[in-house]
């Protein structure tokens, strides 16, 4: 980890700066009241908390997406791609266990991210409640590495994965509610947000932030996890291993 | 006993071209032309010949990373498409010279990730992996992020990871190119010790001098096809009762070899030429010297300065050239 340092300061601090963006321009907008009308719009009394979290839970969602769908991409690029196709190993395993590290590590940038904040505000959360916290970012990441193996898959064959990954992470972003709630938006477009498990993630850290956590309330979101990760990891399965095929009969294993 | 069989392998590249920015038109290369060839146990079996005559082709097909389109191989009895993952555990593969390393990890740890990958036991792979390293002469390198190495270090790391996990069957693709001569004097050796162990090498070069002193056999393969296969001696054979003359000019004139190709006695002109100086080198395989006058009158009358003629023994490259009408390879 100390040889991307900068990479981590970055991943840390990033949340910080973007609700530092966004207060700042909802003060430029809203001026003096701008805190007030946020709560009257959204019944959000700490914009700032808000933010932050959202970020710190983007940031996590983005890496993942990134890390599954560009990993290859880089692999590619730097010759070692192919090389896992010599080892007696199922590649898509390799790439799948690959994402379990990363999710770990996101559930302790969420920790050290968020823990100043909530210092600051005298919220720190409790073990139980830190336990829970972490599940949820682990479940909800599950669902993001099977969209990731679908990038992943157009990858070996287009080789473009940014603007695949941009896509994607930009419609994340905007069904999820890491900066807004999504009930300003129409009911279809919350039904359709159930789709993106960060849109979830969101809700639950954001309920366990405030306390206002009991143990009966998670249940069918953790089920909701469990269905989209069997859903997104079966199509990047599935996706996967047709292009696989396809890149070992026309050669697209080896092309960068 | 034959460890790699290859029966009639073919396999067809679709390319791209473009045309403007829209446009574009697809054509078919054929990189095998269905080639069959078998290399017993303990041999150094070399696939000679120029970029682009279809030797990576085989040997990705051999290590199950392209499936072929026609045609089947066999690596230790196993067939390399049906059933790859047995292939892939016996054999070791040097692909690249200079790629297929974490930058960001040292020498030591990217042959350690492989260990993994190939299920060694860790204090096994330690072992190992010190010992590549000595043999390869890297270990005081070992613990350098591999984004510092030099080319040749990083050829050399790559030979190691092919042999990461002792495998019984070796494919080598051109693994001295881009060495200096050091350090391919030093991989050659250590291709003979394999040998030595009963490792059966299946090694790509369009270098001669290495396929003459490494390969037990030799297959030379040109567009997609297998010209000749024989033992270097043999290969040489087929021009062995030609005499073949060297002759060293300063530059070129255009249609010169054409022009001693038609000469009555002359079998095969190749020239060489120099990249980095005016020198080149026209080799031609001719019947008996009688002819080597009427060489010269064409040179003279061509105004071509002449530095040296002699008479060669042949080589590998004399039958590449004779079987081919083409050149093997540009000097370095």
């Amino acid at each position: 980890m100390s040889r991307y340092i900068g990479n981590w300061i970055m991943i840390i601090t990033l949340p910080y700066m973007l609700a530092g963006i966004f207060l700042g321009v909802g003060y430029a907008v809203g001026g003096k009241n701008a805190s007030i009308n946020f709560y009257k719009n959204t019944g959000i009394s700490d914009p700032a908390l808000y933010s932050i979290l959202g970020g710190a839970i983007m940031i996590a969602t983005m890496i993942i997406l990134e890390n599954t769908g560009g990993y290859i991409r880089e692999e590619q690029l730097i010759g070692t791609f192919e090389l896992h196709y010599l080892t007696p190993n199922s590649t898509l395993q390799i790439w799948f266990f690959h994402i379990l590290p990363i999710a770990t590590i996101m559930i302790g940038i969420f920790s050290i991210t968020i823990t100043p904040i909530l210092l600051f505000k005298g919220n720190l959360l409790s073990f139980s409640e830190w336990l829970i916290a972490a599940t949820v970012i682990f479940l909800s990441l599950m669902p993001l590495a099977g969209i990731g193996l679908v990038i992943a898959a157009l990858t070996v064959r287009f080789k473009e994965v940014w603007a695949i990954v941009n896509v994607i992470n930009s419609v994340i972003t905007l069904l999820s509610g890491f900066y807004y709630p999504l009930e300003i938006f129409p009911e279809m477009v919350q039904t359709i947000a159930l789709l993106v498990p960060s849109s979830t993630a969101v809700k639950i850290l954001r309920t366990i932030i405030q306390h206002r956590y009991t143990s009966l309330n998670f249940g069918p979101q953790i089920i909701l996890f469990l269905v989209l990760s069997m859903i997104y990891l079966s199509s990047g399965y599935i996706t996967y291993k047709r292009w696989e095929n396809a890149a070992r009969k026309n050669g697209e294993l080896s092309k960068y | 006993m034959e460890k790699i069989k290859a029966e009639n392998l073919r396999k067809i590249f679709i390319t791209k071209e473009r045309r403007g920015i829209f446009k574009g038109e697809k054509r078919k290369v054929e990189a095998l032309k269905g080639i069959s060839f078998a290399i017993n146990k303990g041999e150094i079996f070399g696939l000679l010949g120029p970029n682009g005559a279809g030797k990576t082709t085989t040997i990705k097909i051999l290590s199950t990373l392209l499936l072929p389109d026609d045609g089947d191989a066999w690596v230790n009895g196993y067939h390399v498409v049906k059933e790859a993952n047995k292939v892939r555990e016996i054999i070791g593969v040097s692909l690249y010279s200079d790629r297929g390393f974490y930058w960001k990890l040292t020498g030591y740890e990217n042959l350690m990730y492989f260990a993994y990958l190939y299920h060694l036991n860790p204090e096994y792979a330690k072992k190992r992996i010190k010992y590549l390293l000595d043999i390869l002469e890297l270990s005081k390198d070992a613990d350098r992020l591999v984004e510092e190495y030099s080319t040749g270090m990083k050829s050399k790391l790559n030979f190691a990871r092919a042999l990461i996990h002792d495998p019984e069957i070796i494919f080598l693709d051109e693994p001295t190119i881009g060495l200096d001569p050091n350090s391919a004097r030093k991989i050659r050796e250590i291709i003979r010790d394999l040998k030595k162990e009963g490792k059966t090498i299946l090694l790509t070069t369009h270098n001669m001098y290495e396929a003459d002193i490494l390969c037990d056999r030799i297959a030379i393969i040109n567009k997609g096809k297998i010209i000749a296969l024989g033992t270097p001696n043999e290969l040489k054979s087929v021009v062995e009762k030609d005499r073949v003359i060297e002759i060293q000019i300063y530059g070129i004139l255009n249609g010169l070899t054409d022009k001693i190709r038609k000469i009555n006695g002359v079998k095969r002109v190749g020239l060489i030429q120099e990249e980095k100086s005016l020198k080149n080198r026209i080799k031609v395989i001719m019947e008996s010297d009688d002819v080597v006058p009427e060489v010269l009158r064409i040179l003279v009358s061509e105004k071509i300065k002449v530095e040296s003629i002699k008479s060669v023994e042949p080589s590998l490259e004399d039958v590449f050239v004779y079987l081919t009408g083409e050149r093997l390879e540009k000097e370095e």
